[in-house]
């Protein structure tokens, strides 16, 4: 009896191992494919260089980001200050790189969010079906119904301004679309052979989910997780530019596009500079998702 | 027969703009502090039997399920509830503001169809050509450009650099047209007023552009890539080999049938127009809806807020209706609601 528990344990864990195994070897070749296409390339190169830029930050900016000198206001680029001095005289280079650290967290935390329970609550409704999937499916459907700049400009009404709060209100929304990959790829794949199997060989419902089907529908998760980074980024640089997004101590490239619109005759290179880093960081990410949907799942409809 | 089928697909938006109904009303109700705290704010001499008297007043002392219910009933007679920034009723700020929004995403989708068409057909058709990797690398920027930045730009440059166009706002003091439906190009036709024409047609240019640029992107994409699938069909083929022009063929047969997918992305970019156009009229201080919204949440109007998201809601669900209506007049084959 023992022995049959154990000899059971050993060979489960034989199996994930594999599985372990088979996953990096999926994840090599998929970035060996991705290697072939340039435009993915080129945005993966940018988005490190300004990841990296946002991590050493402290380091590399020329000032603090909040230093004032009054007496530089406004000082156009070029000389002492590389991309010029805003209106309290702070150093817009400075300020853009802090500037990268708000952006990319709150796609990174915002997506990983957003898959996690979007795909993980469609894995369930798809699997189970039943009142579940379909209160879930009213819900999502009514969800959609609103814009999401809309929703989460009216969630930021209701939280007030903050990062957290600002995460909270773009995953409000954010969850809906993977759901409903989730819960399409599960209803195409539980009627297949190797899901009856698993059932035959008394699997429980949780590992059939977890690693049988979902390998199999993770794909466009994976794509459409990468695209909305850059939605997520413009949405959270959208709020801040209303000025409900992150409070405005620190440093984010929608509010400085906001400080220059408001001294946008006389300082053009206010809005022009963290503009332009955020247009360059999300058309990256965008090649990147696009270049892994070629990979992974070329007849999927991203835009 | 397609008649039942319309009105069986307009009945089911029915219970998802219940549905939105809901969800806004909860929304109202997660917010710190109720409508008595809201009025009263931080007076102090307030007795705790004077702030409940209050709260009966206005039934917030009912269940909640009671409150729904009559919130439910005081939407479906169109009354939005009561703006305290601007002392007047949710619903006639709204209908104020409607106009000029409607005018500005009409003009932007308008636009966006306009590149868009040409372009995603030419693209398709001359696929992998100089023309074809310009328009979509172009596409892709549109599609990565925050709307809010592009309008700033081309204030930056073709108002205060260039001075060609006006930065702001609806139209010059002095030439807004007459009356007649509140969109002002429209009305200054009706009217026979060749200045006040000019006049708006000038400041609408650069906010359609700023709203329409992601849109005509989107479209682009989807056309090219759909006419791209239908031209490898049998049928496409044996146009060709019975003679049809070779314009007719594209026109015809493959344009037709790409047709279905770009209209389904459109009602979702209008989607999208919608929500973008907060940040647009912000920025062109242009007076429409999307800018009562944003100045609603800085006086902490919530009524306004809410009626506002709710009519942006309504409007999105009715729009997806209608495009789900247009696929049955594209595609007769199709059945209503059937995912394309």
């Amino acid at each position: 009896m023992i022995r049959g528990v154990s000899a059971r344990a050993g060979v489960r864990r034989k199996l994930f191992l594999l599985r372990l195994s088979l996953w990096a070897e999926n994840a090599k070749t998929t970035l060996k494919r991705l290697r072939r296409n340039k435009a993915a390339v080129l945005g993966a190169l940018v988005v490190s260089v300004i990841a990296l830029s946002a991590i050493f930050a402290e380091a590399i900016a020329p000032y603090p980001p909040d230093e004032m000198n009054l007496s530089d206001r406004f000082s156009p680029p070029g000389g002492k200050y590389i991309l010029g001095a805003d209106h309290l005289g702070r150093d817009v280079l400075s300020r853009v790189l802090h500037g990268a650290r708000v952006s990319i967290l709150v796609g990174i935390i915002t997506v990983t969010i957003s898959v996690a329970t979007g795909g993980a609550l469609g894995l369930l409704a798809g699997y189970y079906g039943g009142w579940f999937d379909a209160f879930m499916s009213r819900l999502t459907e009514v969800l959609l119904a609103f814009p999401y700049l809309i929703f989460a400009i009216g969630a930021m009404a209701m939280l007030g301004p903050g990062f957290w709060n600002l995460v909270w209100a773009l995953c409000f929304k954010g969850w809906v679309e993977f759901f409903r990959l989730a819960r399409a790829g599960v209803l195409s794949e539980k009627t297949k052979e190797y899901v009856e199997a698993a059932k035959v060989l008394g699997r429980s419902d949780f590992e059939i989910m977890g690693s049988e089907i979902l390998p199999n529908i993770v794909n466009p998760l994976v794509v459409v997780g990468t695209l909305r980074m850059g939605t997520m980024m413009v949405m959270e640089a959208s709020l801040s530019f209303l000025g409900i997004g992150i409070p405005p101590r620190i440093p984010t490239w929608g509010s400085m596009i906001q400080d220059g619109y408001r001294f946008i005759l006389n300082a053009w290179w206010l809005s022009t500079f963290p503009g332009l880093v955020l247009v360059a960081l999300v058309l990256s990410v965008n090649l990147v998702g696009e270049g892994l949907r070629e990979v992974l799942d070329p007849d999927l409809q991203t835009f | 027969m397609r008649g039942v089928k319309i009105l069986e697909r307009a009945l089911a938006a029915l219970p998802i703009m219940l549905g939105v109904c809901i969800v806004v009303f909860l929304f109202m109700r997660l917010i710190p502090g109720d409508p008595v705290d809201i009025m009263l704010g931080e007076a102090s001499n307030v007795t705790q039997e004077e702030i409940d008297a209050l709260r009966a007043q206005f039934n917030l002392d009912d269940p909640i399920h009671v409150q729904l219910a009559s919130y439910l009933i005081r939407v479906l007679k169109g009354d939005l509830g009561y703006s305290i920034s601007r002392s007047a009723g949710v619903r006639d700020l709204l209908l104020e503001a409607l106009p000029a929004t409607v005018e500005l995403a009409l003009s932007s989708i308008l636009l966006a169809l306009i590149v868009a068409v040409p372009l995603g057909i030419i693209t398709a058709v001359r696929h992998r050509s100089a023309v074809d990797r310009t328009s979509m690398a172009a596409s892709f920027l549109g599609i990565s450009m925050p709307a809010f930045w592009l309008g700033i730009v081309l204030i930056l440059v073709f108002a205060v650099r260039l001075k060609w166009l006006p930065t702001s706002g609806r139209a010059t003091y002095g030439f807004v047209p007459a009356h007649v439906t509140g969109l002002y190009v429209l009305d200054s036709i009706l009217t026979g007023d060749v200045l006040a024409l000019e006049d708006s047609i000038r400041h609408l240019v650069l906010p359609s552009i700023a709203l329409g640029a992601a849109p005509a992107a989107v479209i682009t994409r989807v056309i090219r890539s759909s006419m791209l699938e239908v031209m490898r069909k049998d049928y496409v083929t044996f146009a060709r080999a019975k003679g049809v022009a070779e314009w007719a063929v594209i026109l015809k047969h493959v344009f037709r049938n790409a047709l279905i997918p770009a209209v389904t992305v459109t009602g979702l970019e209008i989607g999208s127009l919608l929500g973008g156009n907060m940040v647009v009229e912000t920025i062109f201080g242009w007076p429409g809806m999307g800018r009562l919204v944003v100045d609603g949440i800085f006086s902490r109007d919530y009524s306004l807020v809410q009626g506002a998201v709710m009519v942006y809601g309504f409007t999105f669900v009715a729009v997806n209706l209608i495009a789900d209506i247009l696929y049955t007049w594209l595609n007769p084959k199709l059945v209503i609601g059937e995912k394309v």
